[in-house]
């Protein structure tokens, strides 16, 4: 069972060759997963990836930011201490928009970061690698499922038949040992 | 790659790995001795402004030259020179982005850098202004056992809130820049602490396509977020003066002012340091001549921006008829700090002219020379704003009360600037000073237009 594989990566250098055969992959109906070593525009249309929603939450965050500076500002000048300036009014909501909107803009980008980083699964990883050095370099990555163990051949024939340089295929021991040392496999496999 | 960019002038193609390589290389490779007796020195000349802090905090505030009625002095002046330096940086890295000018890619994580340093030295200088840096804490509204909150009605606790979020955002947004980065050396490092570092850096970043996609998103709202907040920061110290009745401050067209001449004086910092940096660690076919011109041109029409301020300023002062506006500005020109106004005016409204000329935009001494004209014109640009101001108020009694720097101000003025080089040294020894995954995604990109500006032969255009 150690040894089953779960899952087989072609690696390609070539950027065209790359789309070619995501877009083939889809076109199949291999549940392919990507990995690049920089954005490539296009290919979250070819995988069916939808928009990131990540702006709504981080917009509603930076208003309730902003609420929470208003309401600081009204709390500590006209509740907590009322102070007089100049007989002006406890509640000068105009004096308080500038500390209103930098407290929401603030929470707006711890927000944005975080739910970033929930988003793209980051987290310290001092142990981290990359089944291919090269993936964050200049190699591009498919990865294909394996449902059944016979499979992998044929998808290893069929990633290099569409370009791939070279292939890999990743066994569920590898993974379960070390999940960090192939992590995206083990989620292809899985989902 | 196989398909890499076409480029120009018959130069070798470029690849991924060989935009890796050129980047990364000074980060896997000592210093030479060059750097260490530069880095040395930067350091003998950051010590100077730990020094004078240090003396500070045993004497007090009375070691510099401030006084009555001088109470802002060199320490606001040059907080607000950093200020200005750290806005430019923003401007390539969020305003430029929100405008699609992808040619920032050359330069944008190098001035992002510079950003992070000049807001943490330019945030050092009201925490030293408050006199008592160790109570400096009382600024935020914590509940204390005193039960008093800061004055939220106060244009200084506005600026505290601005320049908090703002040094925090671009601290962020400059590290998010940089995950997909720090993953790309952690995987080419090939020493075990190395590794080790990148990866906790990198924080697990492996490239999956809607990581990317997630990215790309936030990376955008990040633009967004700061664009405000750097124009918010920049506009509400301007509005911190403006509200202020001393005449010379008391103008409504301080926040543009402000901004405009902020983003003129960084982009000359800008230059100042990029045309060594290009050479020295070999960034030279990335950063071309091409960026530097297009840096130039910006600076040149906010160079006019802040000219045609200098001339409003004078028309408002006679327009006002009052005996007070008129007179300071008259002070400007023929007072006992004459000189440092027409420096001032010499660097910024003379010297920038020559930037109309191509043949000095594309000079690199031409270029460097001006850079350095712009920075001290635009420090003494806020030394005239602030001190002269103040030296010549409402209370004539007061106008012989002159203002001189004693030897801290002058060791805390230089130290900042050697802050400055030692940080961004240092960093250009652990951060690829140029976006990798950036400029990837720009040159190899199949149907991106790759090389329009690389006329020069140089190296390698892309915008």
């Amino acid at each position: 069972m150690g040894d089953q594989p779960i899952s087989v990566a072609g690696y390609f250098h070539s950027h065209a060759g790359f789309l070619a055969a995501a877009r083939a992959a889809v076109a199949d109906k291999h549940q392919p997963q990507a990995f690049t070593p920089y954005p490539v525009h296009g290919l979250d249309a070819i995988l069916g990836i939808k928009r990131s929603l990540i702006g709504r939450p981080v917009l509603g965050i930076i208003l309730i930011g902003f609420c929470i500076g208003l309401h600081m500002t009204w709390y500590t000048m006209s509740q907590s201490w009322p102070l007089n300036v100049g007989g002006k009014p406890y509640f000068a909501w105009q004096t308080f928009m500038v500390v209103s909107l930098e407290t929401g803009l603030l929470f707006g980008a711890l927000a944005n970061f975080v739910l970033a980083a929930h988003f793209c699964r980051l987290f310290p990883a001092p142990f981290t690698r990359l089944p291919n050095p090269r993936m964050s370099d200049d190699t591009f990555t498919l990865v294909l499922p394996v449902r059944l163990a016979a499979d992998s051949e044929l998808l290893s024939a069929w990633l290099s038949g569409h370009g791939a340089a070279e292939v890999e295929v990743f066994p569920a021991a590898a993974a379960a040992s070390a999940p960090e040392h192939a992590p995206e496999p083990v989620e292809a496999a899985h989902g | 790659m196989r398909d890499p960019m076409p480029t120009e002038g018959g130069l070798p193609a470029l690849t991924a790995q060989q935009i890796t390589t050129d980047i990364t290389k000074t980060l896997f490779r000592l210093p030479s001795k060059e750097w260490h007796a530069a880095f040395t020195l930067a350091q003998a000349l950051a010590a100077l402004l730990f020094i004078s802090v240090a003396c500070y905090v045993v004497e007090g505030y009375g070691i510099f030259g401030t006084n009555q009625p001088v109470n802002w002095g060199n320490d606001i002046t040059t907080y607000i020179f950093w200020i200005g330096i750290a806005v430019a940086g923003t401007l390539v890295s969020a305003i430029l982005f929100l405008f699609r000018q992808r040619w920032r890619t050359a330069v944008n994580r190098s001035t992002e850098s510079m950003t992070v340093i000049a807001i943490q030295i330019a945030g050092l200088f009201p925490l030293i202004h408050t006199g008592r840096p160790w109570v400096d804490f009382w600024l935020m509204p914590y509940p204390n056992d005193r039960h008093l909150w800061p004055n939220f009605k106060s244009a200084i606790v506005w600026d505290v809130f601005a320049l908090t979020a703002y040094a925090l955002t671009s601290m962020i947004f400059w590290y998010f820049g940089l995950i997909p980065d720090f993953a790309t050396i952690r995987d080419r490092s090939k020493h075990p602490v190395h590794r080790a570092v990148y990866s906790v850096l990198a924080l697990g970043w492996r490239g999956g396509a809607g990581d990317w996609q997630h990215y790309e998103r936030a990376y955008a709202q990040f633009a967004w977020i700061a664009t405000p907040l750097v124009l918010g920061m920049h506009s509400t110290i301007a509005i911190l003066a403006a509200i202020g009745k001393v005449p010379g401050w008391h103008t409504t067209i301080f926040a543009p002012y402000f901004v405009s001449g902020a983003i003129y004086g960084g982009l000359g910092m800008a230059l100042v340091f990029l045309i060594p940096m290009r050479s020295l660690l070999g960034l030279k076919q990335y950063i071309t001549i091409d960026h530097l011109e297009r840096l130039a041109k910006i600076m040149l029409g906010c160079g006019l921006m802040v000219c045609y301020v200098y001339i409003s300023e004078y028309f408002a002062a006679w327009y006002s008829n009052s005996p007070y506006e008129r007179g300071q500005y008259l002070f400007r020109m023929h007072g006992n700090y004459a000189w440092a106004f027409w420096t001032m005016m010499t660097c910024n409204m003379g010297i920038i002219q020559l930037l109309w000329f191509r043949a000095v935009r594309r000079s690199l001494i031409g270029l460097m020379l001006v850079g350095i004209a712009v920075n001290v014109g635009m420090w003494f640009e806020r030394f005239v704003i602030i001190a002269l101001s103040l030296m010549h108020d409402h209370m004539p009694s007061a106008w012989d009360n002159a203002y001189v720097f004693t030897g801290f101000d002058w060791m805390i003025l230089v130290g900042s600037f050697g802050v400055f080089l030692t940080l961004l040294m240092a960093f250009s020894r652990i951060i690829p000073m140029v976006s990798i995954a950036e400029l990837k995604a720009d040159l190899l990109a199949p149907g991106h237009d790759q090389a329009p500006h690389a006329g020069n032969g140089e190296g390698h255009g892309h915008g």
